[in-house]
């Protein structure tokens, strides 16, 4: 279906960029995307997919709106403290671009709910503050040829990395071992939590539309107190559990 | 052969330097440079980049000229080189 006038006139500004152009703009249309959490990083990322005019978001959150959520977390306000965070964000969403479509699930990612919400949408945007998350969205993934872009952050440093099933090494290539150390409670700047967070948008907008070089098999790494931004390539491992063996080695 | 350790991410120390100089045998791995770096950085270190039989641990990526290598190598590093440590992150 060909944009409107009304779409034309709302995204004629990124539509100029003639590398993603007005069949770009339909592509972002026809996509959709899970992006979970929504916090400091998956909240501006979704943000910045909303404004471009992805047809379809699915959010995915547990939880209320706490005090300590509002120096980063910026779909979220003072007026919306100890209600649903995720439906606050879909309010704030549908206020930037009715046009939409917005689901909210009061969920995080779990091994009952990972099936049905990485193949409820096309790409997924890993977001979540929990290694028990990611790991979970990565094996999905990969058991159903989704891509999914997986972004972090810690204190004034963020990571971006794009992972193709089959294609480029998965979570699990790159952390063959559960990380004990890291704790729910990390050091963040909502600026630099957004930064990564936009830059992810831009891999999917990219990823969606086709055009551009993704962060497929590489990672950037960022810095914010120095300014440095470095690409590295990263190493598939070839006995894999999630991504490198048969089916039947996949983990429960 | 000397080298440089970058200690990203988590590994970032609190109270000390971001980056320590070390002199290493040649032909030593990323495995190998560890029991000299371990004594000279925050004790908390040793828990989160070294696992029970004292190597790198499995999901702390070893970068070498921007590029992720195995830690059981030998003969990667060269004098002079740059090493990064880089545990997982997963602040969102």
């Amino acid at each position: 279906m060909p944009l409107t006038d009304h779409e034309r006139a709302f995204y004629e500004w990124q539509m100029r960029l003639e590398e993603f152009g007005e069949a770009g703009q339909l592509k972002l249309k026809a996509a959709s995307a899970l992006v979970t959490r929504v916090g400091g990083l998956g909240g501006p990322l979704a943000y910045a997919l909303t404004a471009a005019g992805i047809g379809r978001l699915v959010l995915a959150h547990a939880g209320n709106t706490k005090p300590g959520d509002l120096n980063r977390q910026i779909l979220q306000t003072h007026d919306q403290l100890g209600k649903s965070r995720v439906e606050s964000c879909r309010r704030r969403l549908l206020e930037l671009n009715p046009r939409v479509e917005i689901e909210a699930v009061p969920e995080n990612v779990s091994e009952e709910n990972v099936a049905r919400l990485v193949g409820a949408v096309d790409v997924v945007f890993d977001c979540a503050p929990l290694f028990e998350e990611r790991f979970l969205l990565n094996r999905e993934c990969v058991r159903q040829r989704k891509p999914l872009i997986d972004a972090a952050m810690f204190g004034m440093e963020g990571q971006l990395t794009t992972i193709l099933p089959g294609q480029t090494p998965c979570l699990a290539c790159l952390y063959p071992e559960f990380p004990t150390h890291w704790k729910r409670q990390f050091p963040v700047f909502g600026a630099v939590s957004a930064a990564v967070a936009n830059l992810a948008a831009m891999e999917g907008i990219k990823l969606i539309a086709g055009f551009g070089q993704l962060l497929a098999g590489t990672m950037l790494l960022y810095d914010t107190r120095t300014m440095d931004f470095r690409k590295i390539t990263l190493r598939r491992d070839p006995d894999c559990p999630v991504c490198g063996g048969p089916p039947e080695r996949l983990p429960s | 052969m000397k080298l440089t350790i970058h200690l990203l991410g988590p590994a970032r120390q609190t109270d000390g330097p971001d980056q320590v100089e070390l002199e290493v045998p040649a032909g030593a791995c990323v495995h190998d440079v560890l029991p000299l770096l371990l004594p000279v950085t925050e004790s908390r270190l040793t828990a989160l980049l070294a696992d029970r039989g004292g190597k790198l641990n499995r999901s702390v990526l070893a970068i070498l000229r921007d590029q992720v290598i195995n830690p059981a190598e030998p003969d990667l590093l060269q004098e002079g080189d740059d090493l990064t440590l880089l545990p997982p992150m997963s602040g969102g």
